[in-house]
């Protein structure tokens, strides 16, 4: 009797989860296309390191120690993850002696491996237990924003019930007690089973339960707690099963192929859409995501260590990407059936491909505001733990604003004319190019054409005067050092990293075709730039257009001229025995992973003491000006840079070093901002070598 | 209803200009060009216009050289309907050109006018009074509206132009303050800078503009009279600026701006 019933809740469960993943997997398939097949010994390495080691949680960033660190959070999921992995075994123990009476699955049997799988899962299932403890405290005493959603951006979030945080919990300590109460009880009233004397030795906090059954109720309490425990274990285990795709703890099933299915090209590559054949010039209804986003937004886990790393909603913006992703993902889930009855993408049947809901970018869904607040500086991606990914998203979105409804910031418009009429962001003339060159005596391309390094100065070292003092100081240090290198001088052109990241893909499709041009115009296969957007866009993006260069970042050589002695520093600059914090550039070390070239390089200068930040290298905040935020305005109590500089404030420093000239512009207009002009001043990296050259 | 916008071909504001050794024109090499920024604000309000209006058709015209066409297809980018060039290897003076668009006007039997109030290379203001002399239509000069360009109107993209029946009201920008005055139409308006903000092209509309109609006329087969009656003698660049210099107390600031630049 008992048999059949279970065998009936079984197969009903199972029915119902197997409708809902049916469903499920037949959404992500309507999905637009996207190669995610590729580079699979990558994809294996990332599934051990980010999936199995969990890497993420229990990584040394952000510090330990310092109030950002989420390393106890990060072990109690480590431990519940792997005692759920762990667990899987006896689930499927516990299920089958449904049907087989003291069913063990080969080779966790007694006598092979049984033993040792026990003693594992016992200590596990009480480990389990204790992070649950901890977990309802964080949800009930503790109350992390983390948790609860930052105001005003995930308002939307805060304002729901977290019911099921609770639920889940309520459900994983239940099945750790109901597991105990199992075989402990088996160990009293089934004490002559063989089997179950040898898993005696095995489970010690089980068989202390047994004893404790046994001393207060004796074998029949104890046959009724273990029949009880098998019956709520089993019932609990099928709720649960049918509640993952329903609910944030989805990911229990997607994070695998989420992390195998991550991206793996570099970091700073967006697509290259075909403008010439695309029925559409970007992303505005849910059906418009490739595959993969739509198995991100099944993966979200609602965590929000994105949203705890995001400039936008740390200073007050509309934006935050844990939310961006729930409403994406909301709004798919209550489409499901119009997404199902749609042609498929792609579909030969399918004159276009059938849009499905409202355009979600806009009132509807995603504001305008939420897309322009981002400044693609990649700390949600860094942040989570699954590799979920956000920028792309964002931009896609931001490429039908711009393309389709050219819809922008309005003082955007006259960034994209500038770049289209002068060549540059800035719209000055490009005869004005090589300005900060003069009476210099730097070489041209054009005079010597045989230099073994382009020096690509890009618009900002160019056309801002601030930072022209950076690149007259890159090129006093090339000098003395005697490097091959030459400019391009009038002659360079922007290679739309700007409008790119803005999303007008068609305008630096034809800027990095005529930049990529003018460089395949000589003989160059090394280039040498000092600006992190122009370097992560020429050495990852250009290989898009044909171009394929050997790209290095100015900290990275000049820390080699260092090394090699070819560059020698002394401790007589205008700012010695300073005191230094490092500021991270986002394109320069999140996405390219420079993080030790510059810090090297502040370090070999004598008298120079080196601080950090509690948010750098990998988590360090963004300036505010990637993402073309450079080129937008900011209200001014929002600003990104203002919070940036006060944290370099915090490591009370007399100067703060940067590498990137869009950082210079927005931590120097911070400290102006501050009125500590002369005080504390930004300071590129280069100028504070060219300054103490020996 | 037919608008006719016109769309000229200047070199781009952002450019610095070189005069040539001998004062016979600019330095063309390199030189980028773009659409006049008047003639922009015209198209934009046409386009406007045309969206309040059902069966409008918005046509440009320049005159020029065969570059224009580049212009032009900015112009059908934006969303103007058709364009016409007029080509012409010759410069021609403000009275040619309107010459060449009195004669384009009254082929197409366009109903208004609408055009830059100058370019900004020549700065000539004149073209649009001459055009409407011709035409022997009533003028609107220097365009503007009474909203700011960040009001929510502009962002609505109301039109500055308020057309009701067979008259327009304008709002005119004066000296000191701004002037509502209503013509009758048929009539040739010509707009200021603070009329709208135009708009920037989307990429649908830069793939349609490229099939859109471009229709190539030359000048010289109009059977007008075209020679100039202005002719530009010598070009000359302003004198190069000479560098500031820093000052160490008022006393002495007062003692140059007396003795040196006798301003005070």
């Amino acid at each position: 009797m008992s048999t059949i019933l279970f065998l009936a809740m079984m197969v009903a469960a199972l029915a119902v989860f197997g409708r809902t993943m049916y469903r499920r997997t037949a959404v992500l398939l309507k999905g637009a296309p996207d190669d995610r097949f590729d580079n699979v010994g990558e994809r294996i390495q990332n599934v051990l390191l980010y999936a199995f080691a969990q890497k993420k949680f229990i990584q040394q960033e952000p510090r330990p120690g310092t109030s950002l660190s989420e390393q106890t959070a990060g072990w109690m999921h480590f431990f519940i993850f792997w005692g759920f992995t762990i667990l899987a075994i006896q689930v499927v123990h516990m299920f089958a002696r449904g049907f087989v009476e003291d069913f063990y699955l080969f080779p966790f049997t007694p006598g092979l491996l049984g033993g040792p799988y026990l003693l594992m899962k016992d200590f596990m299932e009480v480990i389990v237990l204790g992070c649950v403890v901890y977990a309802l405290y964080r949800w009930g005493v503790e109350h992390p924003k983390r948790l609860y959603g930052y105001k005003p951006a995930e308002d939307r979030l805060a304002g729901q019930s977290h019911w099921e945080a609770y639920l889940i919990l309520c459900f994983i300590g239940s099945i750790m007690i109901s597991g105990k109460l199992y075989d402990g009880g088996r160990m009293v009233f089934e004490a002559d089973n063989a089997h179950v004397q040898a898993e005696m030795y095995w489970q010690p906090f089980s068989y202390m339960v047994g004893v404790a059954l046994g001393g207060i109720g004796g074998a029949g309490l104890a046959e009724l707690a273990s029949d009880a425990g098998w019956w709520i274990h089993n019932a609990i285990i099928l709720v649960f099963l049918n509640l993952l795709p329903l609910s944030k703890h989805f990911h229990i099933l997607t994070f695998l192929p989420n992390v195998f299915f991550a991206k793996t090209k570099p970091k700073g590559q967006l697509s290259k859409q075909d403008l010439e054949n695309a029925t559409s010039f970007g992303t505005s209804h849910i059906n418009q995501f490739t595959w993969k986003q739509v198995l991100d937004m099944y993966s979200c886990t609602e965590c929000g260590r994105c949203s705890s790393h995001c400039p936008a909603t740390m200073s007050g913006k509309e934006l935050a990407p844990r939310q961006l992703m729930l409403n994406l993902r909301d709004y798919l889930y209550e489409n499901e059936d119009t997404v199902l009855a749609a042609k498929q993408n792609g579909d030969a049947s399918a004159e276009e491909p059938m849009l499905v809901g409202e355009n979600i970018v806009g009132d509807r869904l995603i504001k305008d505001e939420v897309l322009w607040a981002c400044t693609t500086c990649r700390a949600c991606e860094e942040a989570c733990p699954i590799m979920i990914e956000y920028v792309d998203k964002i931009v896609d979105m931001r490429r039908h604003l711009v393309q389709e409804e050219a819809r922008f910031p309005a003082e955007l418009t006259r960034t994209f004319k500038s770049m289209e009429t002068t060549g540059n962001p800035w719209g000055i003339d490009a005869s004005d190019r090589e300005a900060w060159a003069k009476g210099l005596d730097i070489p041209l391309m054009a005079d010597t054409p045989d230099a073994e390094y382009l020096y690509y100065v890009g618009c900002a070292g160019a056309f801002d005067d601030r930072n022209k003092r950076t690149t007259q100081a890159v090129a006093k240090i090339l000098k003395a050092a005697g490097v091959n290198f030459a400019i391009l001088g009038k002659e360079e052109l922007c290679n739309g990293e700007t409008a790119r990241r803005i999303g007008n893909e068609y305008l630096f499709q034809s800027m990095a075709e005529m930049c990529n041009e003018v460089i395949q115009g000589y003989n160059v296969k090394k280039i040498l730039t000092n600006c992190p957007h122009c370097f992560n866009t020429l050495k990852n993006e250009f290989p898009q257009f044909g171009g394929d260069y050997d790209v290095v970042h100015a900290t990275e050589f000049v820390r080699e001229l260092i090394a090699d002695g070819k560059v020698e520093l002394n401790g007589n600059g205008a700012a010695t025995s300073k005191r230094i914090t490092y500021h991270d550039s986002c394109y320069l070390g999140r996405y390219n992973e420079v993080f030790d070239a510059p810090r090297d390089i502040l370090k070999s200068v004598p008298g120079l003491e080196l601080t950090e930040m509690e948010r750098s290298r990998k988590f360090g905040m963004c300036c505010g000006a990637g993402g073309g935020r450079m080129w937008m305005e900011e209200d001014a109590d929002k600003r990104v840079n203002f919070q940036r500089v006060d944290q370099a404030l915090e490591t009370k420093p007399d100067a703060v070093a940067v590498a990137c000239p869009f950082c210079m512009t927005m931590i120097d207009d911070g400290l102006k901002s501050k009125n500590l002009e002369g005080k504390v001043d930004a300071v590129d990296v280069m100028e504070i070598v060219a300054d103490r050259l020996a | 209803m037919k608008i006719l916008v016109t769309v000229k071909r200047v070199p781009d504001y952002n450019a610095i200009i070189k005069v040539k050794g001998d004062g016979s024109g600019i330095v063309t090499e390199n030189l980028k060009y773009v659409v006049n920024p008047f003639d922009e604000i015209a198209v934009e309000e046409a386009l406007r216009i045309k969206a309040t209006v059902s069966g409008a058709e918005v046509v440009l015209v320049s005159v020029g050289s065969k570059s224009a066409a580049e212009q032009l297809r900015t112009g059908l980018a934006m969303g103007a309907d058709r364009a016409v060039l007029v080509t012409s290897d010759d410069e021609l003076d403000s009275l040619g050109v309107a010459k060449v668009l009195h004669k384009v006007a009254t082929d197409e039997g366009a109903g208004r006018v609408l055009m830059g109030k100058l370019a900004i290379e020549d700065d000539a203001n004149q073209t649009g009074q001459m055009l409407a002399a011709l035409l022997d239509w009533p003028q609107a000069t220097f365009a503007s509206k009474v909203e700011s360009l960040e009001s929510d109107e502009e962002k609505k993209g109301v039109p500055g132009i308020a057309i009701s029946g067979e008259s327009a009201q304008v709002v005119r920008e004066v000296d000191g303050g701004l002037e509502t005055i209503e013509t009758a139409l048929p009539a040739v308006i010509t707009v200021d800078l603070r009329l709208n903000v135009p708009r920037y092209a989307s990429l649908p509309g830069i793939m349609k503009a490229r099939k859109k109609e471009l229709k190539e006329l030359a000048a010289g087969d109009l059977g007008i009279d075209l020679a100039p009656k202005v002719k530009v003698t010598k070009l000359s660049p302003p004198p190069e600026r000479q560098a500031g210099r820093k000052v160490e107390s008022v006393e002495e600031l007062v003692k140059a701006l007396h003795d040196e630049a006798k301003a005070i």
